[in-house]
C-alpha cells in the first residue's frame, strides 16, 4: 500500500515533465526514422525497411539523377518568391494598418481568401488560369502561384505585429526630430522586424515544401517536392532523406544560433 | 535664451466636435504654465497642436513671433514628455536620451548624454532596456530624453499621472527644481487640480475646448470668476441668494433673509441671481451670542457633522435653508469644542468672500475634480 501511495505521489510530481517527454516523443519520431534512414543501405527499391548502415548516400548526394536539380529549383523559387511575398506584404500590412481608405475592411477579408481556400482547388483553379492566359507552364507560373500564397501569411503576420505598436513612439520620434523616413528606420522597421523576419521563413517554409499548387502548375518543371512525389511510385531513394536531414539541420541550428544571440544579449545587459 | 508662446485664436475640430475653441493665450519664456481641466476639455489637443502632431483647423502659434504653425514636428525647437512615456523599448537608456542629438548630428552626444543622465539621477543605468526600469525611473529618462535637445519649450503631457502619489509628490518638486535651473518654459497638461497648483507659476483653466479662467494659484484659489473654478480648485461653499444693494465697494446680496455682503472688485453677477462664495478655511465657528466682529459677514446653523483630523475639525453645518456648508477649523486650542448638534454661528471677513453669477449650475466643475480623484472634503485644510 506504502510504496503505491508512493508511486502515485511520484507521477504527481513528474506528470507534467512525462505528458511532455511522450508528447515531444510523438512529433520527433518521425523526424528520427527519416535521420535514420538517410544511413540506410536499402536492399530493394523501396527505402522502407532497414538493412545496413552506410554513409554512401550522404557522399553521394546528387547521384540521384534530377533530384538536385529539383532542389535547385526549389531553393530559387523559396528565395525568390519569399523575397517578393515579404516586401510586397509587408507593403500591404501597412496600408491595411496606417491607412484609412474605402475598401479597407473588405481588403482585410480578401488576403485571408487564400489562406481558407483548399489547395486543391486553388491549383487547379490556377491551372485554368494561366492556361486561358496561354501561359507557358514552368517557373513563371510556379513562382507566380507561390507568391500567390505565401503573401496572405506575410500580410497576417505583420499586420499582428504593426497593430501592437504603440503609434506614439512615431510621435516621440518625430518630436526628437527625426523625419519621416528616419522615424521609419529607427524606430517603426526594427520593432516590426521580428514580424517580417518570422513571415519570411514562414514563406520560406512554405514555399520550398509545397506540392499540391505547384504540381498543378509547373509544367515539365520539376521541383523537389513534385520529385519526391514522382520517385514515391518507383521507390524514393534514401538521398531524399538526407535532403530532408539537411533541411531539418540547417532549421534546427539557425534556431539555436538565434536563441545563443538573444541569451547572450540578455547576459550582457544584465551584467552591466 | 528664449522661449516665449503665443497662441492666437487657435481651433481644433474633429468631424462635428469642437475640442479647442477660439483659444488665444501667451505664455512667457521661463514660466510654468499648466493646462488643467478635466479629461476632453481640449487641453492636451492644446499640447499636440504646439508640439506639431496635430493640425489646426484655424489660429496661429507663435514662437518669439515666428509663426511655427506649419512647421512640422521634427522642425520645432520645442521637445514633449509623453503621457505613459513612448520610451523606445528597443534602445537602451543611452540610446533613448542620445536619440533627438543624433538626428540633429549635435557633437559630443556622449558627454551630453552623460551630463543629462546624472541630472536626473540615473547614470548607471545608461545601458539598460528601458523595461528593465521602474515608473518613476521611466519618467525621469522620458524627462533627460526630452531636456538634453536643450529646447526652448518643454511640453509636458500628464507626466507623472502613471505614478503613485508619494513619487508624484516627489518628481513635482523635481521638476519644478529643474525648470527653475535650467530656465525653460514648461508647458504642463494636467487634471490633478493640487499638482498644477503646487508646481505651476501661471495656470489656464480649460473646460469645453476654451480657458475659463487663467492666473496665479492664489488668483484662481482667491478669487474664482465662475462656479466652475470655484469647485474645481479645492472646496467652496456656494449660497444662492438675489443682490439687493450695490455700491462702490461692496455688493450686498440676500441669502434667506441674511445680508451678506461681498467685496465689489470679486463681483460677478451681472443680475439679480447670485452665489455667494466661501471657503471652508475661511470660517469662523462661534457661539450664538458671539459678537460678530465689523467687516463681516455671519450666519446661523447648526452643526450636522464633525471630523477630526489632527491639525484641525472639520465641521459640516446645516443653515436655516437646509443648505449644508462645510468649515474647517485649526486646531489652535484646547479648550472645549464645538460638537454635533450645537447651534452655532459662523462669520467670516467680507474680503473673504465672492461673488459669482447665479444663473450658473452650482455643481458645475464638482463632477471634474471627481474625476481628478479628488474627494469634495479635502484640500480645503493643511
Amino acid at each position: 500500500m506504502r510504496s503505491l501511495s508512493r508511486v502515485q505521489a511520484y507521477i504527481g510530481r513528474h506528470l507534467v515533465v512525462v505528458a511532455g517527454a511522450l508528447t515531444l516523443g510523438f512529433m520527433m519520431l518521425p523526424i528520427t526514422v527519416v535521420i535514420a534512414f538517410s544511413f540506410n543501405d536499402p536492399s530493394g527499391r523501396y527505402n522502407f525497411t532497414w538493412s545496413q548502415f552506410t554513409t554512401d548516400n550522404w557522399t553521394n548526394v546528387c547521384g540521384v539523377a534530377g533530384m538536385c536539380d529539383g532542389v535547385m529549383l526549389s531553393l530559387k523559387i523559396a528565395l525568390l518568391s519569399t523575397l517578393v511575398a515579404t516586401i510586397l506584404g509587408t507593403l500591404m500590412a501597412f496600408a491595411l494598418v496606417r491607412y484609412q481608405f474605402k475598401a479597407k475592411s473588405t481588403s482585410n477579408v480578401l488576403v485571408l481568401l487564400p489562406m481558407t481556400m483548399p489547395e486543391v482547388v486553388l491549383g487547379a483553379s490556377l491551372l485554368t488560369l494561366f492556361v486561358n492566359l496561354k501561359m507557358q507552364l514552368g517557373f513563371t507560373t510556379i513562382l507566380l502561384a507561390h507568391i500567390m500564397f505565401c503573401l496572405s501569411f506575410v500580410v497576417v503576420t505583420v499586420r499582428a505585429r504593426l497593430a501592437g505598436l504603440d503609434s506614439r513612439l512615431e510621435e516621440a520620434a518625430a518630436d526628437l526630430y527625426a523625419t519621416k523616413w528616419r522615424t521609419f528606420r529607427r524606430v517603426t522597421l526594427p520593432l516590426v522586424m521580428p514580424g517580417i523576419a518570422a513571415a519570411a521563413l514562414l514563406s520560406f517554409a512554405l514555399s520550398f515544401d509545397d506540392f499540391i499548387i505547384t504540381n498543378f502548375n509547373s509544367g515539365s518543371d520539376v521541383t523537389f517536392p513534385v520529385f519526391v512525389w514522382g520517385a514515391a511510385k518507383r521507390g524514393v531513394p534514401p538521398q531524399v532523406n538526407v535532403i530532408a536531414t539537411i533541411m531539418f539541420l540547417v532549421a534546427i541550428s539557425s534556431v539555436a544560433v538565434g536563441q545563443y544571440i538573444a541569451y547572450q544579449r540578455r547576459r550582457s545587459a544584465a551584467a552591466r | 535664451m528664449s522661449g516665449t508662446l503665443e497662441l492666437i485664436g487657435l481651433t481644433k475640430r474633429f468631424g462635428q466636435n469642437v475640442v479647442v475653441d477660439d483659444l488665444s493665450l501667451e505664455i512667457p519664456q521661463g514660466h510654468f504654465f499648466a493646462l488643467l481641466g478635466a479629461s476632453g476639455c481640449g487641453k492636451t489637443t492644446t499640447l499636440r497642436m504646439l508640439a506639431g502632431l496635430e493640425r489646426p483647423n484655424s489660429g496661429r502659434i507663435l514662437l518669439d513671433g515666428d509663426d511655427i504653425t506649419e512647421k512640422r514636428p521634427f522642425k520645432r525647437p520645442l521637445n514633449t514628455v509623453f503621457q505613459s512615456y513612448a520610451l523606445f523599448p528597443h534602445l537602451t537608456v543611452e540610446e533613448n536620451v542620445a536619440f533627438g542629438l543624433k538626428e540633429r548630428r549635435q557633437k559630443q552626444i556622449k558627454e551630453k548624454v552623460a551630463e543629462m543622465l546624472e541630472l536626473v539621477e540615473l547614470k548607471e543605468f545608461g545601458s539598460r532596456k528601458p523595461n528593465q526600469l521602474s515608473g518613476g525611473q521611466q519618467q525621469r529618462i522620458a524627462l533627460a530624453r526630452a531636456l538634453v535637445n536643450r529646447p526652448q519649450v518643454l511640453l509636458l503631457d500628464e507626466p507623472l499621472g502613471a505614478l503613485d502619489l508619494k513619487l508624484r509628490h516627489q518628481m513635482q518638486i523635481e521638476l519644478k527644481g529643474i525648470q527653475a535651473e535650467l530656465d525653460l518654459t514648461f508647458v504642463h497638461v494636467t487634471h490633478d487640480q493640487e499638482e498644477a497648483m503646487t508646481m505651476a507659476d501661471q495656470i489656464a483653466v480649460m473646460n469645453e475646448g476654451r480657458i475659463v479662467q487663467l492666473g496665479t494659484p492664489i488668483e484662481l484659489y482667491e478669487n474664482p470668476e465662475t462656479v466652475f473654478v470655484a469647485n474645481f480648485l479645492g472646496v467652496s461653499n456656494l449660497l444662492p441668494g438675489r443682490v439687493v444693494g450695490r455700491r462702490d465697494v461692496v455688493v450686498e446680496v440676500d441669502v434667506d433673509g441674511q445680508r451678506i455682503k461681498a467685496p465689489a472688485d470679486r463681483n460677478r453677477a451681472q443680475g439679480e441671481l447670485a452665489h455667494i462664495g466661501v471657503r471652508p478655511e475661511k470660517l469662523h465657528v462661534a457661539l450664538p451670542d458671539f459678537d460678530v466682529p465689523d467687516g463681516h459677514n455671519a450666519i446661523e446653523g447648526v452643526i450636522v457633522s464633525d471630523a477630526f483630523t489632527g491639525v484641525g475639525t472639520q465641521f459640516q453645518i446645516r443653515l436655516k435653508s437646509g443648505q449644508e456648508v462645510s468649515a474647517f477649523v485649526q486646531n489652535r486650542s484646547t479648550g472645549d469644542r464645538q460638537a454635533v448638534g450645537d447651534r452655532i454661528q459662523l462669520h467670516w471677513d467680507i474680503e473673504h468672500t465672492f461673488c459669482l453669477e447665479g444663473r450658473e449650475d452650482p455643481a458645475a466643475g464638482d463632477e471634474a475634480r471627481h474625476e481628478a480623484g479628488i474627494p469634495a472634503v479635502s484640500g480645503a485644510g493643511a
